[in-house]
């Protein structure tokens, strides 16, 4: 095929998967990228579910300060109720949730009394017990309520509705104020509670939900005198700020990027044409990860596609070896005959780093796997566009800048140097050595999964201090009652319900948002039922007792007959689906194959006074996401520093069976190994922090680190190769540092790990490589 | 105090608990000579009557009796303070509403609640001579009686009339005596008022003392 031929070829592929990548795009942030898959501890399975589950599809908003805030809250609630994305809203007690509220408990307060039957409820028929009783509802006939009070008590002499009520009340804990709308204890803020469509995770949507939410807040702020202050608390907004932040540094890196890298062809080969045919080969092999990535794994990571950025800076270095060989060639020929020279080389060094990012794609991280495939699928794309497109687009006659031949003439100068003090050679690889040695014991792991991402401080003080105007909760601390199906799941949330009250008794917590305050186990409201129904004498006791006080004989005759016949069965979820308390029901999780019923915590003071209080409980759990997740992360860094070890075996007998001499297999693995020790080594010196994501970059170091060596050792064998070589290896390394330089500079810390990492990492690879050089040449001598 | 707010709430839920299916028929009575008395009453300011109040309630052998002083302060400030045989308070201002007895303290907002806004407003829609009020709320009927009058009220909101039958008001000139409401179950309410006191300007610090919202002492509550 003509040059001509290729470059249209080549382009027209590009456009196609481009326009193909274009048109499937779509990028997530879901934290839940970043757990395991599968096959792990239950724990982080169910912690899994519950963060795709309903009960994170929530927003609280508050509305304070200005004296309108009651109004404006149900404004902006009335506003939203039609929003797309919204799939409920409720901002206080109105009548429809009042009536709704009596239907459902009025006639079952018998089934939903007392959480140990057995013993409570005989002892409300004590004489003593109902005279008391008797007394209080007389006092009661007193108050201005009496109307009311007087058509409730025949069918409730007990008042055991109150009982209901009070439970209910204090575990919504939002009253009301103002215009019928949920305030803070204070009454400071009005409380809107909104329910999501969509995941949170769904940036676009949640985006455009959280732009809505402003623009209908400022109207009505602005209609009202524009005192207001709105308060948004949510894991959609977390997300689509990172997102925001993901995006915007990014943008940032690329700029920065693509100035610096601008400017180095600019001198290097006094073309930005040159630049565009290098970077041809990384963004075919960008765009070809991207394609595979969404045409198998649905939607990219953000964090993968600032991964691509690091796959920018290994693949590049195919491209510029080949220009610069090509320009620097002691005899003129075609392109293709100098990539024929180096063919060797390129292919060796394209394998091994394919080989050390395949390591990454058999993660149990689905994040880290992708970003294993994607380099493992971008990598040969880019070295095949390098070897087979590149050429065509190179002139025939080489045609070196000044830059190009001083960089040569003072690479072999420099080697020429050092082959005169081999010692210093020997001495810069053994002060890497004493670097890894000295810093590795001080490394600090730091298994936080918090680290690994960063929201803005701000929006995490808001979102703290909004979830503290209500029934604050700890989000990440929980207790699931597990069962195969909704009635067992309810009777151990029945029990775990009473171990923590006791757990609070003891102080071990503040106290518990449970589905219990609203629904209890069929088993449990029976056993209610059963235990008046065992009251002996029932009537009498309560005529005797009551009439004592002025109530006529026979005025409560409606509840005997509901004890004896109820007219409703007991609660059930169905019961409250179609309620104004439904939303409670989004503690009742079904999962894969088992129903889990959540219960909030709050002020948890000791987890180990929560986990005994559960002792002996099968299928209750406690759940404290975030030392679970870290315990995983902590896994599963060691997991990867053993993969990391593994692709240092695969790339070490690669270049033994390559080179077939040990010496010389392990000159050329040395830029890998010893750098990615002596970077880690370096941060443990300076007590900088690393994480998985470090040690997934350390495989980064060692993929372009092998390149290095690959080309250092070839070069040994073939002095006219030297200059180029030792000139590419530089104008690669400045390429990369540039990418990972700016990638450094990202907020999010885990893009800063792998900049940090790779561009430490790389520098000591260059650094190194003359010195491998040198050492090669000797050994050969 | 916890009792004292399920009462509350209690009030409020079974406020909604009914549902009448009772026409809303215009009432035809008379109503004439009504307009003069609502403007006497709208004329009145600030009330002040000791009252004394009987309910005979289906469920109790005997009736239950107590007695206070009952304030008013236009347009819709209303205060009963009960002063035998125990001591409780209710103050209602607007749709704020506070009670308070030996069990405990209450404030809650009824602006939520058109219905429990309704039941707790009608009076005060009476003594501030709210005539276009009490037709939105009651079908009336007045009529003169010997040196006084009486008007029939009967609600016309439909949770109220499954709860009140009728309310019937006896008055001397612009001085309310009587207040008997009959329930739909039989049981009947009847307020008697004596000493009225009617013209009253209210001074701030009077208005702070008996119409707030806020809990009082015990000591306070008995000035």
């Amino acid at each position: 095929m003509s040059d001509a031929g290729v470059r249209g070829l080549t382009l027209a592929l590009l456009a196609a998967v481009a326009v193909y990548s274009f048109a499937r795009f779509e990028v997530t942030n879901s934290i839940t990228h970043f757990f395991p898959s599968g096959g792990e501890a239950e724990l982080v399975e169910l912690s899994l579910e519950l963060v795709d589950s309903r009960l994170s599809r929530r927003m609280v908003l508050t509305v304070g300060q200005g004296s309108e805030r009651f109004r404006a809250a149900a404004a902006l609630a009335d506003r939203l109720r039609s929003h797309p994305e919204v799939e409920w809203i409720e901002a206080g007690l109105h009548d429809d949730a009042l009536r709704g509220f009596y239907d459902v408990y009025f006639d079952r307060a018998i089934y939903l009394t007392s959480d140990t039957p057995e013993v409570e409820i005989p002892k409300l028929f004590e004489p003593s017990a109902l005279e008391q009783r008797a007394r209080e509802l007389r006092a009661s006939l007193a108050g201005p309520t009496s109307i009311l009070v007087a058509r409730a008590a025949p069918a409730d002499p007990l008042g055991l509705f109150e009982r209901v009520l009070e439970r209910t009340r204090d575990a919504q804990a939002l009253p009301t104020a103002g215009d019928g709308v949920f305030a803070s204890a204070d009454g400071a803020y009005a409380i809107i509670l909104v329910g999501l469509r969509s995941s949170p995770f769904e940036s676009e949507r949640q985006a455009g939900l959280l732009r809505d939410i402003e623009a209908e807040f400022a109207e009505i702020a602005a209609a009202s005198g524009g005192d207001l202050e709105l308060g948004m608390s949510g894991v959609n907004r977390i997300a689509v700020a990172t997102e925001q932040t993901v995006r915007s540094d990014l943008n940032f890196i690329s700029a920065v990027s693509v100035a610096a890298v601008c400017a180095l062809f600019l001198l290097v080969f006094r073309s930005l044409r040159h630049l565009a045919i290098a970077v041809l080969a990384p963004v075919a092999g960008f765009a070809a990860a991207i394609a595979v990535a969404l045409s198998f794994g649905g939607p990219v990571h953000s964090i993968t596609l600032g991964f691509g950025f690091v796959l920018i800076g290994v693949a590049i270095d195919y491209p510029i070896h080949v220009m610069n060989h090509h320009a620097l060639a002691p005899v003129a020929g075609s392109p293709r005959e100098t990539v024929g020279r180096i063919r060797g080389s390129l292919l060796l060094s394209g394998l091994t780093t394919t080989l050390a990012f395949a390591a990454l794609a058999l993660s149990d991280f689905p994040g880290l796997g992708e970003m294993g495939t994607f380099a493992a699928v971008g990598v040969p794309v880019a070295l095949g566009v390098a070897m087979f497109s590149v050429p065509a687009f190179l002139r025939s006659t080489p045609d070196p800048t000044r830059v190009q031949r001083a960089l040569s003439v003072g690479a072999v100068g420099l080697i020429r140097w050092l082959e005169a003090r081999v010692a210093v050679a020997v001495a810069l690889v053994l002060a890497l050595m004493v670097i890894a040695a000295a810093g590795l014991p001080r490394l600090h792991w730091e298994d936080d999964p918090g680290s690994l991402t960063m929201a803005d401080p701000a929006l995490l003080e808001e979102d703290e201090r909004v979830r503290r105007r209500m029934a604050y909760v700890d989000g990440g601390r929980f207790v699931v009652a597990l069962a195969s199906e909704a009635e067992a799941a309810l009777a151990l949330n029945d029990e775990i319900y009473q171990r923590l009250a006791a757990a609070v008794a003891a102080g071990h917590l503040d106290g518990v948002h449970s589905l219990h305050s609203f629904l209890w186990s069929q088993s449990l409201q029976r056993a209610n039922l059963a235990a008046f129904s065992a009251v002996p004498q029932l009537t009498e006791k309560i005529d005797r007792a009551f009439s004592a006080v002025g109530f006529r004989p026979g005025a409560f005759g409606r509840f005997a007959e509901a004890v004896a016949q109820p007219t409703v069965a007991p609660l059930s979820p169905r019961d409250l689906v179609e309620s104004p308390l439904a939303r409670v029901l989004d503690s009742l999780v079904e999962l894969d194959e088992r129903v889990a019923a959540v219960t909030y915590l709050r002020g948890v003071r000791s987890s180990e006074g929560v986990e005994a209080a559960l002792d002996g409980l099968p299928g209750a759990q406690y759940v404290d996401q975030r030392s679970v997740i870290a315990a995983v992360y902590q896994g599963y860094r060691r997991s990867t520093t053993r993969m990391v070890a593994l692709g240092c075996a695969i790339v070490f007998c690669v270049l033994q069976l390559r080179y077939r001499s040990v010496t010389r297999g392990l000159l050329a693995f040395l830029p890998s190994a010893l750098v990615a020790l002596a970077t880690f080594g370096l941060f443990g010196l300076l007590g900088i922090a690393v994480n998985v994501v470090s040690a997934i970059s350390l495989l980064v170091v060692l993929g372009m680190g092998v390149d290095y060596g690959i080309f250092t050792v070839d070069c040994s064998r073939d002095f006219e190769r030297l200059g180029p070589t030792m000139s590419s290896l530089l104008v690669s390394c400045l390429t990369t540092l540039f990418v990972f330089g700016a990638l450094a500079l990202s907020a999010q810390p885990v893009l800063r790990s792998i900049g940090m990492t790779t561009g430490v990492g790389i520098l000591f690879a260059l650094a190194l490589s003359p010195a491998v050089s040198v050492l090669a040449r000797r050994i050969r001598a | 105090m916890s009792r004292a707010r399920a009462t509350l709430q209690l009030l409020l839920v079974l406020c909604l608990a009914g549902e009448s299916r009772a026409a809303d028929e215009e009432s035809a009575a008379a109503e004439s000579g009504i307009e003069p008395l609502m403007k006497r009453f709208a004329a009145n300011r600030g009330v002040r009557a000791r009252f004394r109040e009987a309910r005979h309630l289906a469920l109790l052998t005997d009736p239950i009796e107590s007695a206070g002083v009952l304030y008013f302060a236009p347009p819709d400030h209303l205060a009963r303070h009960t002063t035998w045989p125990g001591s409780a308070r209710i103050v209602v201002r607007g749709t704020q509403l506070a009670f308070q007895d030996e069990t405990g303290h209450q404030t809650l907002d009824l602006g939520a609640s058109e219905v429990a806004r309704h039941f707790v407003s009608d009076l005060a829609v009476l003594l501030r001579g709210d005539l276009p009020g009490l037709r939105a709320r009651y079908r009336v009927a007045f009529r003169a009686e010997g040196q006084g009058w009486v008007l029939d009220l009967e609600p016309r909101a439909p949770v109220v009339r499954r709860l009140v039958a009728w309310m019937r008001v006896e008055g001397r000139g612009s001085v309310l005596t009587r207040l008997e409401t009959r329930e739909t179950n039989g049981d009947t309410t009847v307020l008697s008022f004596e000493q009225v006191e009617t013209g009253l300007d209210f001074s701030a610090a009077e208005r702070e003392r008996i119409f707030s919202l806020d809990e009082r002492s015990s000591g306070e509550r008995e000035k």
